[in-house]
């Protein structure tokens, strides 16, 4: 970070902090909009597996969906593609792999949303099976 | 299954790519991808998942040289790794 960067950015802050207001997105990191993203996502996961309720799993499903779906999208669109474009091995590598699991991850989220009983094993193992076959295997 | 895998991802991104974008992209960089990231997500129709990747994780394959491959079966996750194997049918998801 510059010189001049640094005073921009605490400029900003004291102002912020002095008005009451949040930084707007111009004034954000991606990574810190990514990680908010992250643990907001942790914690609806959290509570779908946790919950028993079929009316409440479908609810934090949707939560879920609504959250997920643009995160994955626009992380393609935005991050892996600028990291596609570098040249480096590893980055290309990185890229790939974490595209290769965004698909994963919104087929899975398609095919909990067609399953109607949220309280089937089906859905239960699609949410969490293996990670309980994992613990119970430690 | 699906908790799994986020908290997968999550962790590899989080210390792969991640390191990636650090180590390449200002700070006014990482400013700009913030706003095109919210930017696309407000393009994102949420009904159906309609518009993201239909790829299936069983048949993706890379141009060039393939790196990784990530298989479900059951409740299981599958990786396989290579740096040196070229894909035959190349087909990336869809941007």
């Amino acid at each position: 970070m510059t010189l001049m960067t640094s005073i921009k950015k605490t400029g900003r802050s004291i102002s912020h902090a002095v008005n009451g207001t949040q930084p707007g997105p111009e004034e954000t990191d991606i990574l810190d909009t990514l990680k908010k993203e992250h643990e907001e996502a942790d914690e609806l996961l959290k509570k779908l597996v946790e919950s028993d309720k079929a009316a409440e799993r479908k609810s934090i499903l949707k939560k879920l969906k609504a959250a997920l779906a643009p995160h994955l999208k626009a992380e393609d669109q935005v991050v892996y593609k600028a990291v596609l474009k570098l040249k480096g091995k590893k980055e290309k590598q990185d890229g790939n792999e974490g595209e290769m699991e965004h698909a994963l991850a919104t087929q899975m989220l398609m095919k909990l949303t067609k399953i109607s009983n949220a309280t089937s094993p089906e859905f239960f193992r699609s949410c969490e099976g293996a990670q309980r076959t994992r613990r119970a295997s430690r | 299954m699906l908790k799994e895998l986020v908290e997968h991802h999550v962790e590899e991104e989080e210390r792969n790519i991640w390191s990636d974008v650090k180590e390449n992209f200002s700070e006014e960089e990482r400013y700009a991808m913030n706003v095109a990231f919210e930017a696309a997500k407000k393009k994102v129709k949420i009904s159906g998942l309609g518009n993201l990747s239909q790829a299936n994780p069983l048949t993706l394959q890379y141009q060039g040289n393939f790196t990784c491959a990530l298989f479900y079966f059951g409740s299981s996750v599958f990786r396989f790794q290579s740096s040196s194997f070229s894909g035959s049918s190349p087909a990336t998801p869809e941007r």
